[in-house]
C-alpha cells in the first residue's frame, strides 16, 4: 500500500509539474537537435541535388547509406564526435537541472508558483550533485568490472573446457542478470542520495551518500519494491513502444508518424523519471526509518 | 521330386542370392546412365582412431586415361600435409590471417599429416619408393601437398588402371575446413586424390597435362567426377554423416560400427562424425535431407532445412532439379566452427551459434550459399584454383537471388527494425567498398593476388557484374544464359571461355546485335580489366529561348498583347567517370510530370542531351532501374534542378528520435 501511495504521489507531482516536464523535454529535443542539425546541414549540402535520397523516405536504405559512407567517410567521425560532445554537455546540464527539479519536488506545497527557486536550486546543488554522480559512475564501473571478472572466472578455459557455447551464454546471462540487480540497487541508492543532498543541504555529499545507503537498506521492502515496480512499468512501456515502432516500420507508415510516436515515448521516459523522483520524495518525507 | 529336390534347392538358392544381389545393387545405384565420364572412382575403407586422432585406410582408385596420350606419372593431392609444418605453402600463405595460432602456441594436436604407406598398380609391387613430392605452383620444396607417382608401366591412351593404396593420416585440430575439435570430426580433403589430366584442347591445355595444384588457403577444388564407395569405421557412439547415401551400417565386435556410403558422379567425398550430433531427417522433392546438428542449435533446425528447400525450389525451376538422392547438412559445434561454411558433394556445412537471432539470417545465408555450390563447381566442375570467380562468383550471384526472392530484396540478410540489408546489396557493398577497387583482374589463380585473399574479386565483384549483365540483357535472357551454360557443362569442366561463348550465343539469339557484335567487350571490362563503373549526371542547364510570337501581323494592325509564353532549351550533360563502358538508360523528368527515356551507349566520357521545351526539367536519372548494379556510386546517378532534402529530413528525423532516446536513457544514470 505504501508503495502505491508513493507511486500515486509521484504521479501527482509529475502532473503538477507539466512545465518542468516540458522543460526537460525541450532540453532533450534541443540537445538532440544540436547533434542532428549540423549533420542535417552537412547531409543537405552533399545530397540536396541527388534524387537518390528519395529512397530514404521509406526508411533505411542500405545501398544509399553504403554509397554515402564510401563517398564521405568522414561523416561517421563527425557524427560520433558531435554525439559525444553534445552528450557530455547534456549530462552536465541534466545534473544542473536535477538540483532545481528536486528543490521544486521537495518544496512543492510552498513553492508551486515560484520558478526562481527552481533556478536557485539548479545552481546551488550543481557541484554537489556532480560529485555525487561521479561517485556513482565510479561505483557502476566497479560493478561492471566485478561482474566481468566473475564472468571471466566462470568461463575460464572457454571452449577448450566447455562442451558448447550454450554453457558460456548461460553464465553470461546469469552474470548479466546479477549485474542488473546490483546496478539497479545502486541506481536506486543514487536517487535517494540526490534527494538527501537537496533535502539536507549539507556540504559533504558523502554523508548523504551513506545516509541514502542506510535508508535504502533499512527500508529495503518499500524502496526496492517501489523501484522495481517503476522499472517494470518502464520496461512494459518500452516493449509497447518497440512493438509499435516495429509495426510502423513494417507497414511503411510515413516517418513523421514514427517521429511523433517516438516523441510520446521520450515524454513518457521523462515522466517516469519525474515520477520516480516524486515517489522517492514521498518515501523520505513520510518518516520511514532513517 | 525328392530326386531333384537338392538341385532345385541349389538353383533356388543361387537365384535368390543373385536376385538379392541385384536388389542390393539396384538400391545402391543412383543413376541408370552415368551423368559424367567417371574418370576417377574410389573405394575407401577407413578406420577412425579417436584416441590418436588418426585415420588408417586402404583405398582403391579406378582411373581412366581420358586422352590419347601415354601417361607416365600420376600426381595425387595429399592435402592433410598442408598442416604438417610451418613450411607448407598453406601455412605460409595463411601467415598473419589468424587461421593458425602463433607458432609458439602450436601443439602436436594442431599438426596433421598424411602418408602413403603402400601403393601398387593392380596387384603389382609396392611403388612407394617411386613417390616424389612436387610443387608445381610455387617451388616450395618443403610443401608436401602434392605427390607424384612415377609409373613403371605407362598407362596407354584411353587405358584404365587400378591403384591400391594403404595410407595413414594424423588429423589436425580444426584450423580451417578439416580436422577435429574435441569429439567432432569433419574430414574434408582427407584422402589421396588423383589430379585431373587435361587432354589437349580441354580448358587452357595446349598439350595433354596434369592439373594438380598444391593446397592453398584460398582455393581447393578441381577434381574428376567418379563413383565413391566408402566405409567408415568409428566408435559405436559416433553418428556419421557423409557425402552420398548410407547403404548400410554394420556393428562390429570391437564396439565400433562401420558405416557404408555410396556416391555417384561426384568430385570428392567428405564425412563427419560426432557422438553429440542429433540427426533430423526430412524430405523435399524426392531428395532425402539429413541434418546433423548439436542439441543447442535445435531452435534453428527449421531455418537450416527450409532455406535448403528454398534453394532447391529456386534452382530446380531455373537450372535443373537437384539430381542427387540426398543432401546432408552439417552444423559444426561452435568450437569447431572453422569447419563451417563449406561445400562438399551432397554435403554442406553451415556454421551454428547458440541463440542466433531471427533478424540475422546467417543460417539461411550459409545453407543457401553452400547448396548453390552443388550446382556451380560440384556439377559444373570449374577449376577453383585457377578461376575461383567461376564458382564463388556464380554462387554468390545465385545465392543472392535465392535469398532476396525468399526473404525480400531489402532485408534478406539483416532484417532489423531500422537496419535492413539484402543479399545482392551486401555483395555490391563488398565490391564497391574495396580498399582498392582497381586491385587486380578476376582471372588470376587464387594464390596469385598481391594481398593473398582478395575475396571480393572472387565473390562480390563477379556477383555484382553478373547482376549487371542481367540488367543489360534482361533477366529472361540471363536465365537462358545460365540454363544453357549449366546444361552444356554440367558434369564437365568448363573454363571462362566456355561461359563467354554461351553468353555470346544466347545474347545474339535473343537480341541480335543490340549490344554489339558480341559481348566480349563486357568481359574485357569486368573480367580482364581492373576498371570500375561510375556514371554521373554532370549538369542540367536551362536557357530561355524564343517565346510565342508577339508583334504586328499583316492580317491585323493590332499588336498582340498576350503574355509571351516561355520556352526553354534544356541541356543535360552526362559523364562517365570511370573506365567501364556500358549502355545506360536515362530518364528525363519535366516539371509537368512528362518523362522522356533515352539510351546512351555509355562510351564517351561525356554525353549531352538537349531539349527545346515549354517546361523545365525537374530531374534527370541515369540508370533509374539500377540495371547497372556495379555502378559504384548511386548518389551521382541523378540530379535535381531544385534542391530537395525531403528524404534526408525523413531519415535524419528518425536519427533525432534515437538520439533523444539515448540521451534520455543516459539521464537515468545521473
Amino acid at each position: 500500500m505504501k508503495i502505491i501511495n508513493a507511486l500515486k504521489y509521484g504521479f501527482k507531482l509529475t502532473s503538477l509539474n507539466i512545465k518542468l516536464w516540458s522543460l526537460l523535454y525541450l532540453v532533450n529535443l534541443l540537445f538532440a537537435g544540436l547533434v542532428v542539425v549540423p549533420l542535417l546541414s552537412y547531409l543537405g549540402d552533399k545530397l540536396k541535388f541527388t534524387k537518390a535520397t528519395d529512397r530514404l523516405i521509406g526508411g533505411f536504405d542500405f545501398t544509399l547509406v553504403n554509397d554515402f559512407l564510401n563517398q564521405y567517410p568522414e561523416f561517421l567521425r563527425l557524427l560520433s564526435t558531435q554525439t559525444v560532445v553534445v552528450g557530455i554537455l547534456f549530462i552536465l546540464l541534466y545534473i544542473f537541472l536535477t538540483g532545481g527539479i528536486l528543490t521544486r519536488l521537495i518544496n512543492i506545497e510552498t513553492d508551486l508558483h515560484r520558478l526562481g527557486n527552481f533556478w536557485t536550486g539548479c545552481g546551488k546543488f550543481f557541484w554537489r550533485l556532480l560529485r555525487l554522480s561521479t561517485y556513482f559512475i565510479l561505483i557502476h564501473l566497479a560493478i561492471v568490472g566485478l561482474f566481468l571478472s566473475i564472468f571471466n572466472w566462470s568461463v575460464e578455459g572457454g571452449l577448450d573446457y566447455f562442451t558448447s557455447e550454450a554453457a558460456i551464454f548461460f553464465r553470461a546471462k546469469l552474470c548479466f542478470f546479477l549485474y542488473g540487480f546490483f546496478a539497479l540497487f545502486f541506481f536506486m541508492v543514487h536517487d535517494y542520495a540526490k534527494v538527501m543532498v537537496v533535502k539536507n543541504n549539507r556540504r559533504l555529499v558523502f554523508q548523504d551518500f551513506w545516509g541514502a545507503f542506510k535508508f535504502v537498506i533499512k527500508n529495503i521492502k518499500i524502496t526496492f519494491g517501489l523501484y522495481l515496480l517503476l522499472f517494470v512499468l518502464f520496461v512494459l512501456t518500452s516493449i509497447l513502444y518497440g512493438i509499435a515502432d516495429n509495426f510502423i516500420h513494417r507497414m511503411g507508415i510515413p516517418s513523421l508518424i514514427l517521429f511523433l510516436i517516438g516523441q510520446v515515448y521520450v515524454l513518457l521516459q521523462i515522466g517516469f523519471k519525474l515520477m520516480n523522483l516524486g515517489s522517492v520524495v514521498w518515501v523520505m518525507k513520510n518518516g520511514f526509518n532513517e | 521330386m525328392d530326386k531333384y529336390a537338392g538341385s532345385v534347392c541349389f538353383f533356388l538358392t543361387i537365384t535368390l542370392f543373385l536376385c538379392g544381389q541385384s536388389i542390393v545393387l539396384a538400391q545402391d545405384t543412383w543413376f541408370e546412365e552415368p551423368l559424367s565420364e567417371r574418370i576417377a572412382s574410389y573405394d575407401i575403407e577407413v578406420k577412425l582412431d579417436v584416441e590418436r586422432h588418426q585415420l588408417h585406410a586402404t583405398q582403391t582408385i579406378y582411373w581412366q586415361n581420358p586422352s590419347d596420350d601415354t601417361i607416365h606419372t600420376i600426381p595425387f593431392h595429399l592435402y592433410l600435409n598442408a598442416f604438417k609444418n610451418s613450411e607448407s605453402t598453406f601455412y605460409r600463405e595463411s601467415y598473419g590471417t589468424g587461421r593458425f595460432p602463433n607458432i609458439e602456441q602450436m601443439t602436436e594436436a594442431d599438426w596433421g599429416w598424411i602418408n602413403i604407406d603402400k601403393i601398387k598398380v593392380g596387384n603389382g609391387e609396392d611403388l612407394a619408393s617411386q613417390l616424389r613430392y612436387i610443387h608445381p605452383d610455387d617451388d616450395n620444396a618443403d610443401d608436401r601437398t602434392v605427390v607424384e607417382l612415377v609409373l613403371l608401366e605407362p598407362i596407354l591412351p584411353r587405358g584404365k588402371t587400378v591403384l591400391n593404396l594403404d595410407w595413414t593420416a594424423k588429423i589436425p585440430q580444426i584450423k580451417i575446413r578439416t580436422g577435429y575439435s574435441k569429439d567432432f570430426y569433419l574430414q574434408a580433403q582427407w584422402f589421396p586424390k588423383i589430379g585431373v589430366y587435361e587432354p589437349a584442347g580441354m580448358r587452357f591445355a595446349k598439350t595433354g597435362q596434369w592439373n594438380c595444384h598444391q593446397y592453398h588457403p584460398t582455393t581447393e577444388y578441381y577434381s574428376n567426377f567418379g563413383n565413391y564407395n566408402v566405409s567408415i569405421n568409428a566408435p559405436s557412439e559416433f553418428l556419421v554423416g557423409a557425402s552420398g547415401t548410407r547403404t548400410k551400417v554394420i556393428d562390429q565386435s570391437d564396439r565400433t560400427k562401420t558405416h557404408y556410403f555410396h556416391g555417384e558422379d561426384i568430385i570428392d567425398f567428405t564425412w563427419t562424425a560426432s557422438p553429440k550430433f542429433k540427426v533430423v531427417k526430412d524430405e523435399h522433392l524426392g531428395v532425402e535431407l539429413e541434418l546433423f546438428i548439436n542439441e543447442e542449435y535445435s531452435c534453428c533446425t527449421y531455418r537450416y532445412l527450409e532455406s535448403a528447400k528454398h534453394a532447391m525450389d529456386y534452382l530446380g525451376e531455373r537450372l535443373m532439379p537437384y539430381p542427387f538422392p540426398k543432401l546432408t547438412i552439417v552444423v559444426p559445434p561452435f568450437h569447431g566452427i572453422n569447419a563451417g561454411a563449406m561445400e562438399y558433394p551432397t554435403l554442406i556445412t553451415a556454421p551454428g551459434m547458440y541463440g542466433f537471432p531471427d533478424w540475422l539470417r546467417s543460417p539461411e545465408y550459409f545453407v543457401i550459399h553452400e547448396f548453390v555450390h552443388q550446382y556451380f563447381m560440384m556439377m559444373v566442375a570449374t577449376n577453383e584454383f585457377e578461376e575461383a570467380w567461376m564458382d564463388e562468383g556464380f554462387t554468390s550471384y545465385w545465392k543472392s537471388r535465392i535469398l532476396d526472392n525468399a526473404y525480400g530484396v531489402k532485408n534478406s540478410v539483416i532484417d532489423l527494425r531500422s537496419v535492413r540489408m539484402g543479399a545482392m546489396e551486401f555483395f555490391r557493398s563488398r565490391y564497391v567498398g574495396m580498399d582498392n577497387i582497381h586491385l587486380a583482374e578476376s582471372t588470376r589463380a587464387g594464390w596469385e593476388y598481391p594481398d593473398g585473399s582478395p575475396r571480393a574479386l572472387f565473390y562480390s565483384k563477379p556477383a555484382t557484374w553478373l547482376k549487371t549483365l542481367e540488367g543489360i540483357v534482361s533477366i529472361e535472357t540471363m536465365d537462358e544464359i545460365m540454363k544453357t551454360y549449366f546444361h552444356r557443362w554440367k558434369f564437365k569442366h568448363p573454363c571462362r571461355y566456355d561461359f563467354i561463348d554461351v553468353v555470346n550465343e544466347v545474347v545474339a539469339e535473343k537480341h541480335g546485335t543490340e549490344f554489339g557484335e558480341n559481348m566480349d567487350w563486357f568481359f574485357d571490362f569486368v573480367l580482364y580489366g581492373t576498371g570500375a563503373c561510375d556514371y554521373a549526371v554532370g549538369s542540367i542547364r536551362h536557357s530561355e529561348t524564343a517565346t510565342a510570337a508577339v508583334g504586328i501581323w499583316e492580317d491585323s494592325l493590332k499588336v498582340k498583347k498576350q503574355k509571351p509564353l516561355k520556352k526553354y532549351q534544356a541541356k543535360v550533360v552526362l559523364e562517365r567517370l570511370e573506365e567501364i563502358q556500358v549502355p545506360v538508360d536515362i530518364l528525363v523528368h519535366f516539371v509537368d510530370g512528362s518523362e522522356v527515356w533515352e539510351r546512351w551507349d555509355g562510351k564517351a566520357r561525356t554525353h549531352g542531351l538537349t531539349y527545346d521545351t515549354d517546361v523545365r526539367i525537374e530531374y534527370v536519372k541515369i540508370d533509374p532501374l539500377q540495371k547497372i548494379y556495379m555502378d559504384i556510386n548511386i548518389l551521382n546517378n541523378s540530379k535535381r534542378v531544385e534542391p530537395n532534402t525531403r528524404g534526408v529530413w525523413a531519415y535524419v528525423s528518425s536519427w533525432a528520435m534515437r538520439i533523444q532516446q539515448v540521451f534520455q536513457g543516459i539521464s537515468f544514470f545521473i
